[in-house]
């Protein structure tokens, strides 16, 4: 009852109307932001504080958090419609959307990842307010063997994604693995691969990657064909259909519980919980072999699950004060700015506040839900654009979003070489989805390593003599053996014999 | 319609306050006014952390008196060592600075032999503030005092387990200074690396680890609410956040003196005045209420350094950690 007392008064904050304009204004400014590759929610929060100083801390908060969960639903834009996922949180969204684009099927790939991110971030809200505290001390219960066997995990779905050969995609995932190694070693500073290059030093950033081995091979293989024509079929219906939602239904639910407790852990990303929800509902569903030529739940597993992660993210905001990812840090300093101090206190100090914000995110999913689907129709516009004029626009974005990140001509370099290197494996037929998910895990799975092995002094019987580590493991094991089952039912069904 | 899309894109640019496309043109411009154009401050971390937030405050401060636009730049990576390195590489004008933090200034170039500059490849201009370290403990670790802390770890450092965020930063030496100086051999205590100050604590507070010296905003919160216990600080004054907490020369362990600092420097051979240009600027900022209020939220104790203060300073932090790193083998 306590909850929905506070709920009251949390709505009765912020459906003020100075509160729902600026929560539409931070919505929106995520939408366009999370369109935009190379601009990403973190810049944006900490560019648009100091301008938030006039407002009161509950209506800057609002939109600064708008912006935040606004981005997620903005990110699957260019994922879906031209294979730039802007954001390390759409690459899994862009396997499925991307390929349903090409059939024809941007409209509803677009609708379904509104919809998906709405229906995960209102359930994910409910599961914010009724676990948020006992939460927290679940979140503290992770140490480096609990992450460590987490992100191995994560690494177990690039079984998942590595397509018709197995050997090629795990040589793809080592070739992340060994991207990520380059720069400053995480525990004592060394370079490696370096070779004394202060560029190098800084590490191979994940967008450049990302841009270069998605969207840049795609333009150069497109313009091979004589009409390019590369949207081949006939812009369908807008929306998703009855049964799309339908078949969708159980990847919505799935993905708001798999993001919201990935979103929970400190360190773990949006990235994390997109693809292991992708995961999941290829594991879950009956023909796995549609995953990856334009599965919708595909699209809606992964956008859900990211979006469900930024309320996850919350929890440890709001209880504890520690910040999970970025765009958190940023809005902790909001907080300091506005006077609040995020902390295990804030629930108790300052309840209106806390509520309000909760309150507002209902307020933002919706107004997400009804900006987003309009624009579907907006963008599928976009692929009217007949290609040899949209391919310099898509080249342009992806130089765009490369530069972006870190104001770094060398990132610009490190794209158009992940372009080629990208171009040459899709020609030998090699998949880059398992070069970008290692690329994203390993470093944290280093770590993670090697702090659990600075803990234990060596013994690798830390990861099983911790109950949560080793429930992971087994997961681990069993993701392993379903997808490489369900890999030989699928040859089998598709008769290419076992 | 994909020109509406690039508008829109340049749109953003320009709210971004020209992060990504004001570059200083014009080199070597007339030295004499300052600044006659844009200004970009590198901030070597990723945006949110104490570099960046005080560096924005001080970008809106410098923007509004300076008449010209001062904007942040975040060239995150390698432990802020590829930004402050870009900075050492600038062109010697102004337009480019850094904001300094003294792990990035003095004790990664103490503790790495290839790291890409030395603590006096800068023209110094001014410091800002600074921020205490806290030794920390665990809410239900049975050690209530400093004294009591370190004399358990002396009798069997194997037992104990610290956090730090990188070898060279606040948090490792801070520990070293402790330890060295109580005659603990720091390599016997297991020293686990985490990526940043909030997993160190995030670590402490699961009790994965048993102590740590972090900053004290990166505490504060915890130990306010009881589910950490701070032992002592490096202010050489009690704080008034944590008015019950010992100073560390209080604590019986006057060695433990590492302070994180926020200054901002510039590549070598800057003019004059450029330099007095910015403690001007700085010394100004701390004056104005609205600006010392913000920055106290952040955590950050006001402490003004005119440029050859603040040089000085630094020399006296980075000799003192490359002692340390010297005597204990780290160094690479």
């Amino acid at each position: 009852m306590d909850i929905i007392q506070h709920l009251a008064t949390g709505f009765s904050i912020a459906l003020t109307p100075v509160n729902i304009l600026y929560c539409f204004i931070g919505a929106f400014i995520g939408t366009l932001v999370g369109v935009l590759p190379g601009i990403g929610a973190t810049v944006s929060i900490a560019i648009l504080i100091p301008l938030t100083v006039g407002l009161g801390p509950t209506t800057a908060i609002i939109m600064l958090a708008g912006i935040y969960y606004g981005a997620m639903y903005g990110g699957s834009t260019t994922a879906i419609l031209i294979n730039i996922p802007g954001e390390a949180a759409s690459v899994a969204t862009s396997l499925d959307g991307y390929q349903m684009a090409r059939q024809g099927r941007a409209g509803p790939a677009l609708g379904m990842s509104a919809i998906s991110s709405f229906a995960a971030g209102i359930l994910s809200l409910i599961l914010l307010m009724t676990l948020a505290v006992p939460l927290a001390s679940y979140a503290l219960r992770f140490g480096p063997p609990e992450y460590f066997s987490l992100m191995l995990l994560g690494l177990t779905i690039v079984v998942s994604l590595v397509g018709k050969s197995m050997a090629k995609g795990i040589l793809a995932g080592i070739f992340g693995m060994l991207l990520a190694t380059i720069g400053m070693e995480p525990l004592t500073g060394q370079g490696r691969f370096t070779f004394d290059n202060v560029d190098l030093m800084a590490g191979i950033d994940f967008v450049a990657v990302v841009v270069g081995l998605f969207a840049i091979p795609e333009v150069l293989e497109n313009m091979e064909g004589p009409s390019m024509e590369v949207y081949r079929a006939k812009i369908q219906n807008l929306l998703p259909t009855r049964q799309d939602l339908r078949q969708c239904s159980g990847a919505m639910v799935r993905s708001a519980v798999v993001g919201f407790f990935i979103g929970v852990l400190p360190g773990s990303s949006g990235a994390v919980a997109a693809f292991m929800a992708y995961n999941v509902e290829k594991n879950l569903s009956k023909t796995p072999e549609r995953f990856g030529a334009g599965a919708i739940e595909g699209v809606a597993a992964s956008e859900g699950a990211n979006n469900a992660a930024v309320t996850g993210a919350m929890v440890p905001l709001l209880s504890l004060g520690i910040p999970v990812s970025a765009p958190m840090a940023v809005l902790i300093g909001a907080f300091m700015i506005h006077g609040l101090r995020p902390g295990p206190m804030l629930f108790d100090k300052n309840p209106d506040f806390v509520w309000a914000l909760i309150a507002s995110m209902y307020v933002g999913n919706v107004i997400l839900l009804v900006l987003n689907l309009p624009l579907v129709g907006l963008w599928t516009q976009l692929l009217r654009v007949p290609y040899p004029y949209l391919a310099p626009g898509i080249l342009v974005l992806c130089l765009l979003g490369a530069y972006g990140i870190r104001s770094s001509f060398f990132d610009v370099g490190i794209a158009v070489a992940m372009g080629l290197v990208g171009y040459a494996m899709r020609k030998l037929d090699y998949p880059t989805a398992p070069v970008v998910l290692a690329l994203i895990l390993s470093p944290m799975l280093e770590d993670a390593l090697r702090q659990s092995l600075t803990l234990s002094k060596g013994s690798l019987t830390i990861f099983v003599t911790r109950p949560i580590s080793l429930t992971l493991l087994i997961l681990a094991v069993v993701s392993v053996v379903y997808a490489l089952l369900s890999r030989r039912r699928g040859r089998r069904v598709s008769g290419e014999g076992v | 319609m994909l020109t509406g899309l690039f508008r829109k894109y340049a749109g953003l640019l320009a709210l971004a306050g020209g992060v990504a496309l004001l570059a200083p043109a014009a080199q070597g411009a007339a030295a004499a006014a300052y600044p006659t154009k844009p200004v970009q401050i590198v901030v070597a971390f990723a945006p949110g952390g104490s570099s960046d937030q005080v560096s924005r405050l001080v970008a809106t401060y410098l923007t509004k008196k300076w008449g010209q636009p001062v904007s942040v730049v975040n060239k995150p990576g390698g432990g802020g060592v590829v930004g402050t390195a870009a900075v050492a590489q600038a062109s010697p004008d102004g337009y480019m600075v850094n904001n300094a933090m003294v792990n990035t200034l003095a004790f990664a170039p103490a503790a790495q032999s290839k790291n890409p500059y030395n603590w006096d490849s800068f023209t110094y201009l001014a410091r800002v503030g600074v921020t205490p370290s806290v030794l920390t403990v665990n809410a239900g670790s049975p050690h209530k005092t400093a004294k009591e802390l370190i004399e358990a770890v002396k009798k069997d450092p194997a037992k104990f387990k610290t956090g730090v965020s990188g070898l060279a930063g606040t948090g490792a030496f801070g520990i070293a200074q402790i330890l060295h100086s109580s005659g603990i051999d720091p390599a016997k205590v297991d020293m686990v690396s985490f990526n940043g100050g909030v997993l160190v604590v995030t670590n402490l507070a699961g009790a994965h680890v048993d102590f740590v010296a972090q900053q004290l905003p990166e505490v504060l919160e915890m130990v306010r609410a009881g589910k950490l216990r701070a032992l002592m600080h490096t202010n050489p004054t009690r704080l008034k956040e944590l008015p019950d907490v010992p100073t560390s020369r209080e604590a019986g362990f006057p060695a433990f003196s590492v302070m994180a600092s926020s200054g901002y420097v510039g590549p070598q051979n800057l003019a004059p005045s450029v330099v007095t240009a910015w403690e001007t600027a700085i010394a100004d900022a701390l004056k104005d209420k609205e600006f010392a209020a913000s920055l106290e939220k952040m955590g950050l104790i006001a402490s003004y350094q005119n440029a050859k203060e603040f040089k000085a300073w630094t020399e006296e932090q980075y000799n003192s950690a490359k002692q340390l790193a010297d005597s204990l083998g780290i160094k690479k």
